[in-house]
């Protein structure tokens, strides 16, 4: 697969979506899709499809834990809620995440 | 999702995959609600989800493989769909594994055996530093050398010496009845500290152990524990008796320790020190400690850290040589022995396996056999895959298909190797169970009396033929499957339309049955020369008459009788066994023929002065009255010993000695020319005493191996000969033995109940064991050859039958066209000569190559015998004939009208 200019955001997907679930608890995949849409004011557009094999990697890891429910209009959907190792992971990743930021915000200011 | 969820979930894939579908399908009916609540329309709604969600099939696929292992998952389904292809075609399945059960089991019957014989390691730590001596003659050595190497030779760390064989002895228990016979080998008191290995219970032996006057310990092994004490854990103090000397056991050993002889495994170990204590009423034992002249022991040590092997026997060779001047120095020896000790070196062997006292006679011929069986294996490797390219020809749509549909070829190779391991390793498990079967076959030929060789399969045995099984399956399977999908694509689908399978010429299937013809040649041609050297050897002339001759070999128990007893019973013997029907005569012998013992002495012959260089040293046996006519040895002059050559006992018991002799013709000639040998005299001057030639005997052949032509020079009066020696009864019967065993073993037990049967054989058979080898190599060298043949012949019939085949539509054309059916014959067999001719030439130079290795296997046969070459090339090309034979008929007989028709 070429790379795409999304690949970027593949990488900090993990991030994302950790933080999503920690902030709103239990959330199938749609709602994490809208949530990030919504959060990011649009600025992200993720291609939709590519979130479930992270969702699926990150369950196997052990960050996430999935299981199947019914939403509000009863209909069946595959929840993901977050585990303590998650919670560690993602801490790290903020704190990965600051780093970066702040090393290309200097390379930036430099030129 | 664990490691262990995704392992699990191979099996469920479909429901992973429903589950997938269903979380995806949600997703989309989202996003499409949410569009459409923004104006879209529900179809354009449902475009736009799919469109923003990316390709669904690509992501599913991404997200099915976070879910399970897909690389197991292909596996598994390969493996279904193999074996659904092997099911739905049971012939071919069913001789592919045949062959292969047959070529894997032989691989792994010679290997078990390898490994008992040379390999398996013994069960102790660091066995690699364990080494064993020889010499150049013999493989047993002497008390005397032991301790001289162990107090001497710096290199090993720890040194001992281990009686070897079967050491018989009886072993009774207080209270019991009934004795029992163990295998109980003297051992030094350093025997379990060298192997490193400690009692399961009690003590093993030690150096307190190494005195004569130390209280008897005996330590014994865990099967006897179990099986004669009953595995009573309070066994340890037990007193028992071991022959004649009163004993405690003091240790009992771990299950699996087979000691240091791991051919004849022990029931338990005595201290040698005790030897002269052993047996009251034998008295060499004392001797078998001080004489260097009995050589009993294996001797082996344990190499200390960091010496090499080549250090220390070059450190033993010296030990042994100074030890050989001091033997020599004794002024009794004549200047021949002298020089003989002299000559003498020692060398160090591996100890890793222990000492096996067949591995010197089954090392070679095991090495050959694993030569052949692992060709006879190559033949079944391409036998099956010309059987899979023909059977894949068939499949070509299903492959271009495949293609088409995007497997790559790399796929398509995979499931096929898949096909062909599930077909090897089906192959490998029948080939365990041929395995079971051959091994005790081949267990048949091993000397049961004097070795207790366990032929069964260890984990080494497993592997070797699991990752033979794994080779072989992808030995054969690899061209067929890069062949196969190698296609071009559309003219394959194209050309489905019309005829038989696309035109996969059989160039390939052609040039593997050459491979099996060239192969087969390169086992046949050494076969026949095994099997020729095997009757070479068993007709060599020995002198004596073999047909119907009996060996009878008596057991007198502990009590020796005295000379006269013994004597008398001998004489009792001779005369009840000769009066029995379907005994034509019997006599005894000390030492026999064909034995290698005997007596052997110098002598000396008035007027006759012998050459410088020239050894006067006679080799004798003892005969008794009617030897000669027992053993239809031909009296070329005189007269037979009788009764009268026996001299009479004298006061102390003991017999004087008989002062008469038979020469044999050699030594006659040699002395005496022409002259009338008989009324002279020869002075043996061993014992200084002047023998009367009473008779000139025809040449027999006097070592144990036939091919050795050393004749016997003399005969001596069994009765008055004044040495002991392990006496023979021989017996020349009409008809074959089970007639009249039954009856001898009794007449032997009404005549002394003492006295009882050891042995019992025809002569046919003492000379089988002796040629053990030449009938181990011949008889499976030729079953082999044979089978790999016959596999061979099958494959040139697949190869000409098809090509026949596919030439119908021609061969129609032809006959309508005026063409007999004689020419259509020799069309197809045309084919099928040409194939085997190239093989055969290609076989012929192969076996050539190989033969000049064979040499010292072989007997009365050259290895580039022409005669032999062609017989076995006229064999090959006879075989392959018949094997296009019916192909050719059949494609001869074709009707023309119909063949041209169903076009």
């Amino acid at each position: 697969m070429p790379r795409t200019r999304n690949d970027i955001l593949q990488g900090t997907l993990a991030l994302l979506v950790l933080k999503a679930i920690a902030a709103r608890g239990r959330m199938h995949g749609y709602a994490i899709t809208a949530h990030i849409q919504r959060a990011s004011a649009d600025l992200l557009r993720v291609e939709e499809g590519s979130l479930y094999p992270a969702l699926h990697r990150m369950a196997q890891d052990g960050w996430l834990k999935a299981e199947w429910g019914t939403t509000e209009n009863n209909r069946e959907a595959r929840f993901y809620s977050i585990t303590p190792a998650g919670r560690k992971q993602l801490q790290l990743e903020e704190e990965s995440w600051m780093r970066l930021r702040d090393g290309v915000q200097r390379v930036l200011r430099f030129a | 999702m664990t490691w262990l969820a995704r392992l699990r979930n191979v099996f469920r894939a479909e429901r992973v995959s429903d589950e997938i579908d269903r979380e995806v399908a949600f997703h989309l009916a989202q996003r499409a609600e949410e569009l459409v609540a923004a104006g879209f329309t529900p179809d354009a709604a449902r475009q736009e989800a799919r469109r923003r969600f990316g390709n669904p099939g690509h992501h599913k696929e991404r997200t099915r493989d976070r879910d399970l292992f897909v690389s197991l998952e292909t596996l598994i389904a390969d493996l279904r769909y193999a074996v659904r292809g092997l099911r739905g075609a049971p012939g071919f399945a069913l001789v592919a594994i045949l062959s292969l059960a047959l070529g894997i089991g032989a691989n792994t019957a010679i290997f078990t055996a390898l490994n008992a014989v040379i390999l398996r390691p013994l069960p102790v730590p660091d066995a690699d530093e364990l080494v064993y001596v020889t010499s150049g003659r013999s493989e047993t050595l002497s008390y005397p050398l032991y301790e001289r190497f162990r107090d001497q030779v710096q290199s090993f760390a720890g040194f001992g010496a281990v009686e070897r064989g079967m050491a018989r002895h009886e072993l009774s228990v207080r209270g019991a009845v009934a004795t029992d016979v163990v295998r109980a080998p003297a051992v030094t008191g350093s025997f379990f500290g060298v192997l490193g290995v400690t009692a399961a219970l009690g003590r093993v032996l030690g150096p307190e152990d190494d005195r004569v006057d130390a209280d008897p310990a005996l330590v014994i092994s865990h099967a006897l524990w179990q099986r004669h004490f009953g595995a009573d854990s309070s066994i340890i103090g037990t007193v028992v008796r071991l022959d004649s000397m009163p004993a405690t056991i003091v240790g009992v050993m771990p299950p699996g320790f087979v000691g240091f002889d791991a051919g004849a495994v022990a029931d338990l170990w005595w201290p040698i020190q005790l030897a002269p204590r052993l047996d009251a009423f034998d008295r060499s034992w004392a001797a078998r400690l001080t004489s260097n002249g009995v050589t009993w022991l294996v001797l082996f040590g344990r190499l200390r850290d960091g010496v090499p092997r080549d250090q220390a026997q070059a450190e033993a060779a010296v030990v042994f040589r100074q030890f050989g001047e001091q033997v020599a120095s004794d002024p009794t020896w004549t200047p021949l022995d002298r020089q003989r000790i002299r000559s003498e070196t020692v060398e160090l062997e591996p100890g890793r396996a222990g000492y096996v006292q067949v591995r010197r006679v089954f090392k070679q011929p095991l090495f050959v056999l694993m030569s052949v069986v692992g060709l006879v294996l190559l033949i079944a490797c391409a036998n099956v895959a010309g059987l899979l390219l023909a059977r894949g020809a068939a499949r070509q749509r299903e492959f271009a298909v495949r293609a088409a549909l995007g497997g790559g070829r790399g796929r398509i190779i995979r499931q096929l190797l898949t096909e062909s391991v599930v077909l090897s390793l089906g192959g490998g498990l029948a080939g365990f169970l041929v395995a079971r079967w051959a091994t005790a076959f081949l267990g048949a030929y091993l000397p049961k009396d004097d070795i207790t060789l366990a032929l069964e399969p260890d984990l080494r045995v497993l592997l070797f033929t699991g990752v033979v099984s794994l080779l072989t399956g992808v030995l054969f399977g690899l061209v067929p499957a890069l062949r196969l999908s190698r296609r071009d694509l559309v003219t394959t689908i194209r050309d489905q339309g019309r005829g038989p399978a696309g035109d996969l010429r059989p160039r390939l299937q052609s040039a593997l049955v050459v491979v099996q013809i060239a192969l087969s040649m390169v086992l046949l041609a050494p076969a026949v020369l095994f099997v020729r050297t095997l009757q070479n050897l068993r007709s060599i002339e020995l002198g004596f008459q073999r047909e119907n001759l009996v060996a009878l070999s008596l057991d007198v128990g502990r009590r020796r009788p005295s000379a006269r007893e013994l004597s008398d019973v001998e004489h009792r013997l001779l005369a009840a066994m000769a009066a029995r029907p379907g005994v034509r005569s019997a006599t005894v012998s000390g030492a026999g023929l064909l034995s290698g013992n005997g007596y052997s002495t110098e002598f000396s012959v008035d007027g006759y002065v012998a050459a410088p260089d020239e050894g006067m040293r006679a080799y004798a046996v003892l005969a008794g009255p009617r030897f000669f006519e027992t053993m239809r040895v031909p009296l070329l002059r005189g007269r037979e010993f009788n009764s009268g050559d026996e001299p009479p006992f004298r006061a102390d018991g003991r017999q004087g000695r008989a002062a008469v002799v038979i020469v044999g013709e050699s030594l006659a000639r040699k002395v005496f020319g022409e002259t009338d040998p008989i009324g002279r005299q020869i002075t043996s001057l061993n014992d200084s005493l002047r023998l009367t030639i009473v008779g000139v005997a025809g040449d027999t052949k006097y070592r144990e191996d036939p091919r050795d032509g050393t004749p016997l020079e003399m005969y001596l009066p069994y009765f008055g000969a004044g040495v002991r020696m392990p006496s023979l009864v021989y017996l020349r019967i009409d008809g074959p033995l089970s007639a009249v065993a039954t009856d001898l073993r009794r007449v032997v037990a009404e005549v002394d109940s003492r006295v009882t049967v050891r042995r019992l054989a025809t002569m046919d058979e003492l000379l089988d064991q002796v040629l053990v080898r030449e009938r181990l190599i011949a008889q499976i060298a030729g079953f082999f050859s044979a089978f790999a043949l016959l596999l061979a012949s099958l494959g040139l019939y697949g190869v000409v039958s098809y090509g026949a085949t596919r030439r119908t539509r021609e061969f129609g054309m032809r006959v309508a066209l005026g063409a007999t059916v004689r020419d259509v014959l020799g069309l197809v067999l045309r084919q099928g000569l040409v194939l085997a001719l190239a093989g055969g030439t290609i076989g012929l130079a192969g076996a050539l190559a190989v033969m000049t290795v064979l040499g010292p296997l072989l007997y009365g046969v050259s290895s580039t015998d022409p005669l032999n070459l062609a017989a076995v090339m006229s064999l090959l090309l006879a075989v392959s004939l018949f094997a296009c034979w019916l192909p050719a008929r059949r494609a001869a007989r074709v009707d023309p009208t119909r063949s041209l028709r169903a076009e």
